[in-house]
């Protein structure tokens, strides 16, 4: 809609108002009609504003009696339904479960996972909160002096409470992510990749070290522990994000920073509340996200389609909704193919 | 009900193709038999705009700039909207017109998106809970029809002094331009000049929720 060459509202409303005045006061000539056929043809618009400035001009005499009849009876409003999942009860029930363990046995492990679909809130003991995405695990394996946390499977959210002489350390095959309070985000990609994303504070990530120097660390029983002086790590601020991948042979992962567009993290993390939120991204790209959430697949069955940009806010794990929104922003069809929905020309 | 389309448990996709027959809102030139037909400038017509879609025009405005990150202009949207709704040939089957109106507005707003080169595809999420909001006014709603009649007094009642005049004379009691030029000693040019510029100025202040 370029309103640069469109006339403005404003000024079709005075033509209008012009063509209502004159037709009040007398008969249009034949000249009149004429112009004001060709106004009208011009712009569906200029037909709406003079119908419009017409119903203004109408003397309340003209309306009375029908106004009577207008007062209408207000009807319950239907109920909204909100979508949003019950997730707090569940997550203080897991809380306690955690409490409970973390207390009495600090130097057990405990692991959490969530389902595909499904996002998990967990309180930690020591005032963290963990938030699992959809088919995640997280083991926890805290002890006195050190919050350790092995990410497993997925992606995971870690609200970090500061304590500075307790480091909170988050291993994963690739990497070693070390913090004393912050927020950060970590994902295990199905290609290999592992992204760090930090909401704030500053978390040091390294690289796992070569097959080899790991394997050395195990049979001689030392723990992998990460330097936060050390030069192979990174340290990570607020607002940034880091990709982890693997170095090839005899080589150590590899830390390289990525470019974060405004607002780019706050999008990413939407899964927290179990939604997806897309800008910009392409259809093919947004249908593989919601393949994380669910058991169900998108099929885009024409590069047209996948190819289209889109943006917007979805339910993580309501694809119908999203074929729905996409069938009709981009004049598509769908139908559904046993656990498929496929989206078509 | 003929006038909206189904909110029963009917797929949904089936509700927008039905929002965009053309029957429901006439999208194929939809303004072709406008010149031929005598509808749009029939007192009835004018009437039935009135009484049936002016008190609601502002809480349409309300729900089209909610969604104005879509990137449309309101006002062209309600322009649009009123052309539909005066090219419709017949109007008597309309039962419930602020449905109608708001279902009209919905499928104008449809086309400029997909006219527009980026689709914003959470905006169009966003439309297909239209249906909610079109099928149950709340009681604030029906308040605000009434109120919004007597935003048009108020308007009114802030006109420039002769303007205001010769509107009222028009307006509320009903007299012809003739008229109200006689007694205002005024040439029914002048008057009509007034009436102009009093029409314009109400729909601002109508239509953009000034004051």
């Amino acid at each position: 809609m370029s309103v640069s060459v469109r006339q403005t509202a404003g000024a079709i409303d005075l033509a209008a108002a012009a063509w209502v005045a004159r037709m009040d006061a007398r008969v249009l000539t034949a000249d009149e009609r004429g112009e004001l056929d060709a106004w009208l043809a011009a712009d569906p618009r200029h037909l709406g504003a003079l119908a419009r400035a017409r119903a203004l001009l109408l003397s309340r005499r003209d309306l009375a009696p029908a106004l009577v009849g207008e007062a209408a009876v207000p009807r319950d409003r239907a109920p909204l339904h909100s979508r949003r999942r019950l997730l707090a009860g569940a997550a203080s029930v897991a809380g306690l479960a955690a409490l409970g363990a973390g207390i009495r046995q600090p130097a057990a492990r405990q692991t959490y996972s969530s389902a595909v679909g499904e996002v998990r809130h967990i309180p930690l003991d020591d005032g963290s909160t963990l938030t699992l995405n959809t088919n995640s695990s997280v083991t926890l394996a805290y002890t006195a002096g050190r919050r350790l946390l092995y990410l497993e499977r997925g992606e995971a959210f870690f609200d970090v409470a500061p304590v500075s002489d307790r480091p909170f350390v988050v291993r994963s095959p690739l990497a070693q992510l070390a913090t004393t309070g912050g927020a950060c985000c970590a994902r295990l990609n199905s290609d290999g990749v592992m992204t760090v994303a930090v909401l704030s504070g500053k978390l040091a990530v390294e690289g796992a070290p070569s097959p080899l120097a790991e394997t050395l660390d195990r049979v001689t029983g030392r723990d992998w522990t990460l330097h936060l002086g050390s030069r192979d790590a990174v340290l990570v601020s607020g607002g940034q994000e880091v990709s982890v991948r693997p170095g090839g042979a005899g080589r150590g992962s590899l830390v390289s920073f990525e470019a974060v567009p405004p607002g780019a993290l706050d999008r990413a993390l939407m899964w927290r509340e179990g939604r997806l939120a897309f800008e910009g991204e392409t259809l093919a790209q947004a249908v593989a996200q919601f393949a994380r959430y669910s058991r169900r697949r998108i099929v885009l069955a024409s590069d047209r389609l996948a190819q289209r940009h889109i943006s917007g806010l979805f339910q993580a794990t309501d694809l119908d909704g999203f074929a729905r929104a996409v069938a009709v922003g981009f004049s598509a069809k769908y139908r559904e193919e046993g656990d498929s929905i496929v989206l078509y020309d | 009900m003929r006038d909206a389309p189904p909110v029963d448990d009917a797929p949904v996709q089936d509700r927008h193709d039905a929002i965009t027959r053309p029957q429901d809102g006439p999208q194929r030139a939809p303004y072709s038999d406008v010149p031929h037909s005598d509808a749009p400038f029939s007192d009835e017509r004018a009437r039935w705009l009135a009484t049936h879609i002016l008190p609601h025009e502002h809480g349409l405005r309300a729900w089209l700039r909610s969604k104005s990150f879509l990137g449309f202009d309101a006002d062209d949207v309600v322009q649009e909207t009123y052309a539909i709704l005066v090219a419709k040939a017949c109007v008597a089957g309309i039962e419930n017109p602020r449905a109608y109106a708001f279902q009209t507005a919905y499928s104008v707003v449809l086309r400029l998106v997909r006219q527009s080169r980026v689709v914003p595809i959470a905006a169009v999420a966003d439309l297909s809970t239209l249906e909610a909001v079109v099928d149950a006014p709340s009681p604030e709603e029906v308040t605000s029809a009434r109120q919004e009649l007597r935003l048009i007094q108020d308007a009114i009642a802030d006109l420039p002094r002769q303007t205001r005049r010769a509107f009222v004379m028009r307006r509320v009691e009903g007299l012809p331009q003739q008229e109200i030029a006689r007694r205002m000693r005024l040439s029914e040019n002048t008057v009509e000049k007034h009436i102009t510029r009093g029409l314009k100025l109400l729909s601002e202040r109508f239509g953009r929720g000034e004051r």
